[in-house]
């Protein structure tokens, strides 16, 4: 179990992370997702004991790793690490590279570990090959072979499709999933692609400029979430004006029902093109503005009789041409508004 | 159109590169059999020992302090380590020889130390010694090791340390098992190259008074005048350096060093001992020389060496503009008309790099001074071949002209193709494009050439000595003369002087080290 309580990591005097805490279960895996720069490679590089805390703790499996003033070097925590660049070491075979975290153990204990893990991740034919002879998908198994190989507690990957050709990052983020749950790992993943994150964590936190704004499953991340800077982070989103009372909401398209609690007053309401319905049987209309195809479905860009715009996906074969009104109606199970700003 | 004469023009650069090679290639079997017998009982044994042993011992000593502190600054965090990051460089700027004034000045018998502990009763070991010559060279060219070092471990080398401690690699185990192995390349090839500066040096070993080839060549040309003798002794030189340029061919493998990423990581905080260590090596290698020399120079009693200065400079400019020329054409023409010729013009220039100066001086003099003699007797014309200006240029031009040739090869790449196409679709002819197109965008670079090739030449000794017109002196073979002469302390000056002209090239190389 990761327990990370209120950690502040700093550069300097430049704050990068402020007040992060999240927990992970034992065979949990976890994904921080973000823009870049938003700190969340600080907090897996402060789990790993690469920084140093300025504040808060990190504990594993209730021992405490880091806190302000204290810190167990990298090579005694029992964390597996995964960089970005997959930190292949170029002098040393797969099968080398595999065994340089196996250093304690004897050599037929470690020549047996390595068969093993080369036998997981199905490298045992490229065993004598050397890094740059791989391909970007098989170099990220040498390394995950590499960090699991000395037992970790814990595993940590950085951005772990970054370095990978985008064709191939779902199929893999496939193969990763099954690959973790195989060795019933704890895994901390950190990416800023959101595909990947709702493919391969249980839990997702979403990470913006040095704090966590929601620690949650991804279900609830995409449909509850905490405010309207993780809505419009995750998902395409649109805001529509609204006036809450009592919980219900009336906006142009229509009174809906919050799913939550909201003060009365203006409200923003959060549209996912999957909410706005194409319907020739609604009273209520709007102009198309753009119309982007993606094969079985247009995103349709919606302009209303208030001149707010929506989104919203139509199934391909109802063409309608910019400028043509089309009946629209709310589908939306989960309503999530918050107060306005203004 | 142009591809005809470029390629000439290349050939014609080409030959004076060869020529030396040719000569001294050839000398061992030119020479006499008398002279060779000679040779090969008297001199070469000792030469060719002495040369080795300096060569070897440098590599290790100069390897040790460079990478331990390429280490310290690239991997680890401690007071002091950002200025003392680029102090460390600076001792590239005094040459062997200046440093040897210095510290023979301080170390031998007659010196301060040596005498204070001859009061007390205590012996002294002779300072003018194969590890004394050892110990000052490596001095003078650890910064080598230290730059290829320093940049090789911040980059991928914190990497590969992360990546190890992350395996559970204590720090010290991390650096010998994944960040130094992934460094050796670089290393390696650092410490060819000062395998070669030691076998090229020839001023800091004639101040030990230490016969190694350099010095045998000179001694064979100038005291018994053996021009047969010199150019033998210039083959067994040749055949060292080719023997450490084939091991640096062989040295690359199927395995790959590059191929780690360098993402930035932190440094591993470390305690006062390593300032305290890098203090020390800046004190041995920089601030003590310096001191010393200027309290030598005071002592001294003669006249500011402004004529020697002027000297200096004249020849540092005019070779300058020599070997940049050269340069701009070889990398033009290999760019622009590529062919085996005009790629191995560039080459050959390479090569001459690798030749030392005494090697070079006797090659290039010996067959040129023989067909000038044969000329002058069939026409009757005197040509003056020995001492003449433009002999000297010439050395200097084949020596120096790599120097020139690297930032410009540099600024030629940042000319996209592209660039040249739309010009010429714009109606630019070849010779207007290198006047509107070239020449503008490689002026920074064509500066920093000619900088570096000026300063290099002023620092050099051995090919002016034997080459430079009677009695015509630079700082440099001044102070060789005083040093032969055991005048030490007027030697401090010009020794200074020579020093602070070194400091430039790398106040510009660290400038735009720290912009990148």
């Amino acid at each position: 179990m990761l327990e990370i309580d209120r950690i502040d990591i700093a550069y300097g005097t430049q704050r990068v992370v402020h007040d992060v805490s999240l927990r992970l279960a034992k065979g949990q895996v976890g994904c921080l997702l973000g823009p870049s720069g938003s700190g969340k490679t600080s907090v897996l590089r402060a789990i790993a004991g690469f920084e140093p805390l300025v504040g808060g703790e990190i504990r594993l499996d209730g021992a405490v790793l880091s806190r302000q003033g204290w810190i167990t070097a990298p090579e005694h925590r029992q964390i597996g690490m995964v960089f970005q660049d997959f930190a292949l070491l170029p002098h040393l075979s797969v099968a080398e590279n595999v065994a340089f975290g196996l250093h304690r153990l004897a050599p037929a204990a470690r020549a047996a570990r390595v068969n093993e893990m080369l036998a997981f991740v199905q490298l045992d034919a490229a065993r004598k090959r050397f890094p740059h002879e791989l391909s970007g998908g098989m170099q990220q198994r040498v390394a995950l072979a590499r960090a699991l190989a000395p037992v970790p507690a814990l595993l940590l990957m950085d951005e772990p499709f970054a370095n990978l050709d985008p064709n191939l990052r779902e199929q893999l983020s496939g193969e990763l999933r099954e690959l973790l749950e195989r060795a019933q790992i704890t895994a901390l993943i950190v990416t800023h692609t959101q595909n990947e994150a709702f493919a391969l964590g249980d839990v997702l936190g979403v990470m913006q400029a040095g704090r966590l704004k929601q620690w949650d499953t991804p279900y609830a991340v995409y449909h509850e979430p905490a405010d309207a800077d993780v809505a419009s982070f995750i998902g395409e989103s649109v805001w529509l004006k609204g006036v809450a009372s009592g919980g219900e909401v009336r906006s142009v398209l229509g009174t809906l029902r919050s799913t939550r609690w909201v003060a009365d007053g203006p409200v923003m309401v959060l549209l996912r093109p999957d909410d706005v319905v194409h319907d020739d049987a609604s009273p209520t209309t709007a102009r198309v503005v753009r119309r982007a195809f993606r094969g079985a479905e247009f995103l349709y860009t919606l302009a209303l009789e208030s001149g707010e715009q929506v989104l919203s996906l139509v199934p391909s074969h109802h063409r309608h041409a910019i400028g043509e009104a089309i009946g629209v109606r709310l589908d939306v199970e989960h309503v999530v508004c918050f107060a306005s700003p203004d | 159109m142009h591809r005809l004469s470029l390629n000439a023009l290349v050939a014609l650069l080409a030959i004076p590169s060869l020529i030396p090679l040719l000569a001294v290639a050839s000398g061992w079997w030119r020479a006499d059999a008398d002279v060779l017998a000679h040779l090969q009982q008297h001199v070469l044994p000792g030469a060719l020992t002495n040369s080795m042993l300096i060569a070897g011992g440098v590599v290790a000593l100069a390897g040790a302090i460079g990478t331990g502190l390429g280490a310290l600054i690239g991997l680890c965090e401690f007071p002091g380590r950002r200025w003392l990051s680029w102090a460390l460089v600076l001792p590239l700027a005094l040459p062997g020889y200046v440093l040897a004034v210095a510290w023979i000045g301080l170390m031998d018998y007659t010196g301060p130390i040596a005498s204070a502990l001859r009061d007390v009763g205590v012996g002294w070991p002779e300072f003018r010694s194969l590890p004394g010559v050892i110990l000052v060279l490596s001095l003078s060219l650890y910064p080598y090791v230290y730059l290829i070092a320093r940049e090789a471990f911040a980059s991928q080398g914190a990497r590969a340390m992360e990546a190890a401690r992350a395996l559970g690699h204590a720090p010290m185990s991390a650096l010998l098992r994944a960040a130094l192995p992934l460094a050796r390349p670089a290393l390696a090839g650092a410490l060819l190259l000062v395998a070669m500066e030691v076998l090229a040096d020839f001023g800091t070993v004639a101040a030990f008074n230490i016969d190694t080839l350099t010095v045998a060549i000179y001694k064979a040309w100038y005291a018994l005048f053996s021009l047969d003798s010199a150019l033998a002794l210039a083959g067994a030189l040749l055949l060292l350096v080719i023997g450490l340029s084939a091991i640096e061919t062989r040295l690359r493998g199927r395995k790959r060093f590059s191929a780690m990423g360098s993402a930035p990581a932190r440094r591993i905080a470390v305690g006062h001992w390593a300032t305290a260590v890098c203090c020390a090596v800046l004190l041995a290698a920089l601030l003590i020389p310096v001191a010393r020399l200027g309290w030598m120079a005071a002592q001294s009693a003669s006249d500011w060496p402004i004529r020697f200065a002027q000297n200096s400079l004249a020849l540092g400019a005019s070779a300058a503009l020599c070997a940049t020329c050269a340069a701009l054409v070889f990398a033009l023409a290999a760019r622009y008309a590529p062919s085996p010729l005009t790629r191995s013009g560039k080459r050959l220039a390479l090569i001459g790099y690798g030749m030392p100066g005494a090697l070079l001086a006797v090659g290039l003099y010996v067959p040129l001074a023989t067909a000038g003699q044969r000329l002058s007797e069939q026409s009757g014309v005197a040509l003056a071949i020995h001492g003449s200006v433009a002999l000297l240029l010439l050395a200097l031009m084949v020596r120096f002209c790599a120097v020139a040739l690297a930032p410009i090869d540099s600024g030629l790449e940042r000319i996209r193709v592209s660039l040249i196409e739309s010009a010429r679709g714009l109606g630019v002819g070849p010779l207007a494009m290198l006047r509107r197109v070239h020449l503008p965008l490689l002026r920074g670079g064509l500066l920093v050439g000619m900088l570096l090739v000026a300063i290099d030449v002023m620092k050099e000794m051995p090919i002016t000595l034997m080459m430079r017109p009677f009695g015509w002196d630079t700082l440099a073979t001044r102070v060789f003369e005083l040093t032969q002469e055991g005048r030490w302390l007027d030697a401090a000056l010009p020794s200074l002087l020579i020093g602070l002209v070194g400091v430039l090239p790398i106040v510009l190389l660290e400038r735009s080290h720290a912009r990148d």
